[in-house]
């Protein structure tokens, strides 16, 4: 069954509040130590840690190593001892777990 | 001078390099608007609404990273300071200015320039949250639903009663408009 309902119009009372409360609205009055004063609040920037920086310039030139490291292999691999092979791919991976290790430590510190 | 550089930028910033610069760009551009929130729930208490604006902008600091950018910032910040001021009101009911202002919705004359803190006192708090986030900071139903953490019926239904009460408010008090 539909009912027939009687709707009142409320854009009049609308559009009086809105008026009303936009002419009265308090607004606060300036405040330039506002941010200052919560600047202050904040807890003092962490100092950098040089041995991070360290770490993260060793990871990088080791990435770099490792890189033209694999450009060198393939072409002269053949010449190598096994051994020499051995410390290559030794090498290899203890860059790859330094890289493993800043990651790891990268989403710890942001997530 | 005011960074135009857009809130996400700024927030990532704050987030991944801990940008105190970002931080008080973000500051500097919704200090107004909360400042303003809170003085309409406060009664005007220009001191407390600072206070509590403090407050708010210091727990959006410690808990930006659990900003996940699904709403827009200023619909995040008005959830932490809406939630702070209901935390407020728990703690320090008996001191709440607002419980004052009644009586002094009583005294206004109707030649007397009408005090919309009186007229704001005459609603609960969810109805005053509601009116001055969809009123007077022009946010839509959906956004004062997700700030209130409430449906959209419910805020509709908020408007609906709070629109009653404050049309009999300026009736009595003779408000007419041009």
């Amino acid at each position: 069954m539909k009912r027939n309902k009687t709707l009142r119009d409320t854009s009049i009372d609308d559009r009086i509040l809105r008026q009303y409360l936009h002419d009265k609205a308090l607004q606060p009055g300036e405040n330039p130590w506002f941010t200052p004063r919560l600047m202050n609040k904040l807890p003092p920037v962490a100092p950098t840690q040089p041995g991070r920086w360290v770490m993260t310039t060793v990871t990088l030139l080791a990435v770099v190593v490792c890189l033209v490291a694999l450009c060198y292999i393939p072409s002269s691999a053949v010449n190598f001892s096994l051994a020499e092979l051995l410390c290559v791919y030794i090498a290899i991976a203890s860059v790859v777990a330094l890289v493993a290790v800043q990651i790891v430590r990268l989403i710890k510190t942001y997530f | 001078m005011r960074s135009k550089a857009p809130d996400s930028l700024l927030i990532s910033r704050v987030m991944l390099l801990d940008d105190r610069k970002a931080f008080a760009a973000l500051v500097e551009r919704y200090q107004g608007a909360l400042r303003r929130f809170f003085l309409h729930h406060t009664g005007g208490d220009a001191m407390l609404a600072d206070d509590l604006a403090q407050e708010t902008f210091l727990k959006c600091y410690y808990g930006i990273r659990q900003y996940k950018g699904l709403a827009g910032f200023s619909t995040w910040l008005y959830r932490i300071a809406y939630n702070l001021f209901l935390d407020y009101a728990r703690t320090a009911k008996p001191a709440a200015p607002a419980e004052a202002i009644p009586e002094a919705a009583a005294s206004v004359s109707t030649d007397e320039r009408m005090d919309i803190a009186a007229a704001l006192a005459l609603l609960s708090t969810q109805e005053r949250a509601v009116v001055s986030l969809f009123y007077i900071e022009d946010r839509t139903v959906e956004d004062v639903a997700r700030i209130l953490s409430m449906p959209q019926g419910t805020v509709k239904s908020h408007l609906a009663r709070s629109r009653c009460k404050l049309a009999d408010f300026l009736k009595k008090n003779g408000y007419e408009t041009k």
